[in-house]
């Protein structure tokens, strides 16, 4: 599982006039900010640089050999397959994004007014598939759910509901796949939005109601106008976080029946690290980080903007 | 124990200037207030002799050492916080004996040291809680604790009583002075209050936009003000200060009419005159002016007044049965009327 | 408050909602544990049984004579290694960041909190990584997966502890340089004690993260003595095919740990999934 709170609060380097200190405390500043600057650089941005250098070469052998310029990309983008591929990952992406941002939404506002261990309890259990590792989440997901002699069928079949193939149907596999991408992702989401919810002020509420707004106006005037940022900062999360994940595809679908569930994500896995393809799994990567980054400064935006 | 010495010294913040220019002179083992309104530079100048701000320009020096560019651990200072600053994961003992155990000290040293100083404050019963269990008065008195702790050459302290009730804050304030006639520390003290500047100092400095305006001694301040500034600053209640022009040998109001004020020699043009409350009385004749106001407070009455030269206040000593709305005169001691220059606002002699 | 019947309905009908999150959380990791106590010839019977079958150990045996637990130690080692790593250079840096004024600070913490996206979309550049690693010879060693593992949790790390810090006002600092103490004197003895729940929360989410890692775990190193758990957790799936007995008896001890961790800190792990958002 990726780990990733929604840092929205504070604007970075944001400080009072008082703040000023001696000379060798500044230093110091830099001394301990370097150690961990250095490790992002390392692990980060140079395997980056290092990667769109290698996109221009040939690869043979794990080493960059003859310069071929934009070669691997055009030999990416002038192969059809890869387009049905992006096409499909944008429609899953969005679909699982929307679905459960929508869930999220409605069920986060409902946890809000919950107090106590409960409320702690509820929020425990929906983060369940969150903190479980993508491999089991993705195992189990489809020993229970998606397996013909699972749980999820039986009682698929108890309801009479025949026609429900999961991993033989092109199309029950995309949902299934989605299906996977909701049930990882969803209490997570509800968690930041939570989050966001408890940061409203809570005497703007108090003001509405003297005003004499109804249940459904506050809503609509308070909650969800001051929840937008925290909204767009789950949006951008799921994004990235659906984007890039290979476990689901790979354990749950296998990415087929027949490319059917071929996303992104797995695509640049096995052109790597099953067809050992790496010209076109760099151009590939290198495009998606370009994607991620564009995600990321959307993020960034977003997090000083809340502050 | 140290005098402190402050030389032409300056603060800088981009193109804003917080302090300019201030020379002061702490002799050993004084009392030093300095007062002024929030933003004059007070506790930034404390803080530059804490060192925990950088030094612009100038020269601070405690003892005979210059300490510009000391880190504050090495300039044996101790400072007490306007939200004292207690370490909340450590007990009143350990909170004292932080500074000791940085510098090393051994263990027995430290507890006979911590608890020497929990007696002079009265805090043995409270060494083995925590700051969170503590009344805002004991958390000013550990404050205190472990400023005195390690016996520095210097105490400093940035509005103390600030976050105190009045009651409290009026019996802190004889605590520290107490404190201060036993040890005999060089002190440095900030607040904005004058009225603790008044009854605590040696000496106080009065600020204002980053310059001194007048600095000495309690009352040399309060009968003396250099200018209208410390003049209306320094005392309570405030002094009455009315804008006067002397004109054709008499001194009239702005709206030119004639004021009860002798006209000091060789005045001429706009000038203010100042005189406190409690030299005004009550008379037969004088000022003319309607009460507005009474403000009894059981030892004496304030009364408020308009007149012909703005509002006056009046402090009276003895009970008065004037009422709003009633005509009264004042008598005005004309030996303790302050005159000051229109334009620069300086004292005339 | 007169609460209207539409309210009222609305919910019913959410708690319904809530309850059927909660149990399709749960089924599947419960029904997994009981299938990895199944003998194989109760796993596969149709209509599936819940409670009336024999209990055994066979599927974990079978899990274990197969080397799974050098893995477990692997990830053990890896997950703690990360966490150290991560603690350490991320806290450093949240104390740095958040303390002091330096140069280019505003441009370094944008570049802090943009690798935040950057770290849970790791899979875009593990091409590149692998790439990268490879030529240094730097896969394949018993730091590389450590090394990856702590520096992905490194930018989140720096910011939940910076937002901790954010809360602990600098005039503490204050007094203790003037006590005597040094800055790092100032972080260890006065203002990490004071983020303990912070570090405590941040520490768990480093090691979850690191324990269920897969992609750079299955890429990043090929020996099978240096393999984490959750790449030979995959390796099985393709192993033992449709024999769910061991495969449930590998994955219940790879979620072991981490369900360890939830009965055992479940408040601290939802405030530290979601500080930063309630910071203050």
């Amino acid at each position: 599982m990726s780990i990733a709170a929604a840092p929205h609060g504070t604007t970075p380097g944001a400080r009072t006039a008082r703040r000023i200190r001696p000379l060798r405390l500044r230093l110091a500043g830099v001394g301990y900010v370097t150690p961990a600057m250095a490790l992002l650089a390392f692990t980060l941005i140079l395997p980056s640089l290092y990667g769109f250098y290698y996109s221009l070469h040939n690869i043979r052998y794990l080493k960059a050999n003859e310069f071929i310029g934009l070669e691997n990309y055009r030999y990416l983008v002038t192969d059809p397959e890869f387009w049905h591929v992006v096409i499909r990952s944008t429609g899953f992406t969005a679909v699982a994004v929307t679905f459960t941002l929508v869930i999220a939404l409605s069920v986060s506002l409902w946890i809000n007014q919950l107090h106590g261990p409960f409320a702690l309890f509820v929020q425990i259990v929906v983060i369940l598939p969150w903190v479980v590792s993508h491999v089991v989440g993705a195992l189990l997901f489809r020993w229970v759910f998606v397996n013909d002699i699972g749980l999820g069928m039986y009682f698929l079949e108890q309801m009479g509901i025949h026609w429900f193939k999961p991993v033989s149907d092109p199309t029950t596999a995309m949902a299934v796949l989605v299906g996977f991408a909701c049930w990882r992702t969803l209490g997570f989401a509800m968690l930041l939005l939570l989050s966001g919810l408890k940061s409203i002020p809570q005497d703007l509420y108090e003001a509405a109601h003297v005003d004499g707004a109804t249940a459904r106006q506050r809503l609509f005037a308070i909650t969800l106008p001051m929840l937008k940022t925290p909204m767009l900062i789950t949006l951008v999360i799921l994004t990235v976080s659906n984007l890039n994940n290979i476990e689901g595809p790979l354990i749950v679908t296998g990415g087929g029946p027949a490319d059917a569930t071929n996303v992104l994500a797995l695509d640049l896995y096995m052109r790597a690290f099953a067809k050992f393809d790496y010209n076109s799994a760099i151009a590939l990567g290198i495009g998606m980080f370009a994607a991620n980054i564009l995600l990321a400064l959307a993020y960034t935006r977003l997090v000083k903007s809340h502050g | 124990m140290a005098s402190v010495a402050i030389e032409s010294v300056r603060k800088q913040y981009g193109n804003v200037t917080a302090i300019r220019d201030v020379s002061i002179d702490i002799p050993d083992g004084k009392f030093v207030c300095l007062v002024g309104p929030s933003g004059c530079g007070k506790s930034t100048l404390l803080r530059m002799i804490a060192g925990l701000e950088e030094i612009s320009g100038g020269e601070i020096r405690i003892g005979s050492r210059v300490v510009n560019d000391l880190p504050p651990k090495e300039r044996d200072i101790a400072m007490v916080f306007q939200n004292y600053a207690l370490y909340p994961h450590m007990t009143v003992a350990q909170n004292m004996a932080f500074s000791l155990r940085m510098r090393g000290v051994s263990k027995s040293q430290i507890d006979e040291r911590t608890k020497r100083a929990a007696g002079i404050l009265n805090l043995e019963y409270l060494l083995d809680r925590y700051p969170r269990q503590l009344s805002g008065g004991q958390r000013q008195r550990v404050a205190m604790g472990r400023a005195i702790v390690r016996s520095p050459q210097v105490f400093l302290f940035d509005e103390p009583l600030s976050n105190l009730d009045a009651k409290l804050r009026v019996q802190m304030r004889a605590e520290i002075k107490q404190l201060h006639q036993r040890l005999k520390t060089t002190t440095i003290y900030v607040t904005h209050d004058q009225i603790e500047a008044m009854t605590m100092a040696d000496k106080i400095v009065v600020m204002r936009d980053g310059i001194i305006e007048q600095e000495g001694a309690p009352l040399e301040l309060y009968d003396e003000p250099a200018n209208v500034f410390v003049a209306g600053f320094i005392g309570s209640p405030a002094m009455n200060l009315i804008e006067a022009i002397a004109e054709g040998g008499a001194l009239l109001s702005t709206s030119r009419e004639a004021l009860p004020f002798d006209l000091p020699r060789g005045a001429s043009g706009k000038l203010t005159c100042g005189v406190r409350p409690e030299h005004i009385a009550l008379a037969n004749q004088g000022l003319a002016g309607q009460v507005l106001l009474v403000e009894p407070t059981g030892l004496d009455t304030l009364v408020t007044a308009a007149t012909v030269a703005g509002p006056i206040v009046a402090l009276l000593r003895e009970r008065t049965s004037v009422a709003p709305g009633d005509h009264v005169h004042f008598r005005i001691d004309q030996k303790h009327v302050h005159y000051f220059d229109g334009a620069s606002g300086r004292r005339l002699q | 408050m007169v609460r209207s019947r539409g309210l009222q309905a609305m919910n019913i009908a959410m708690g319904v909602v809530v309850l059927s999150i909660a149990l399709l959380n749960i089924i599947p990791l419960a029904w997994g544990v009981l299938a990895s106590f199944k003998p194989p010839s109760q796993l596969i019977t149709y209509p599936p049984r819940l409670f009336d079958f024999n209990a055994t150990w066979e599927n974990y045996i079978s899990v274990v004579e197969g080397g799974f637990m050098n893995g477990v130690r692997n990830s053990t080692f890896y997950s703690i290694a990360a966490v150290a790593l991560a603690l350490a250079a991320g806290g450093l840096a949240a104390f740095g960041f958040d303390r002091f004024e330096f140069r280019q600070k505003g441009t370094m913490f944008v570049l802090v909190i943009a690798s935040i996206p950057l770290a849970i979309g790791s899979a875009a550049i593990l091409v590149p990584k692998f790439l990268f690693f490879a030529s240094l010879g730097m896969t394949n060693q018993w730091y590389t997966l450590p090394l990856i593992y702590g520096v992905h949790s490194v930018p989140i790390t720096i910011w939940t502890l910076k937002g901790s810090l954010e809360g602990i006002p600098k005039e503490l600092d204050e007094a203790a340089y003037v006590d005597g103490a040094s800055s790092f004197m100032v972080l260890t003895r006065i203002l990490a004690p004071l983020c303990k729940p912070a570090i405590g929360a941040a520490a768990l989410l480093i090691f979850i993260h690191a324990w269920n890692e897969f992609v750079a775990g299955s890429v990043m190193v090929d020996a099978r003595e240096l393999k984490p758990i959750q790449p030979l957790l995959y390796q099985y799936i393709g192993f033992f095919g449709r024999e769910w007995g061991p495969l449930t008896a590998a994955a219940t001890i790879a979620i072991l740990p981490i369900l360890l961790i939830y009965a055992l800190f479940g408040r601290l792990l939802v405030s530290g999934l979601t500080r930063g958002a309630t910071k203050g």
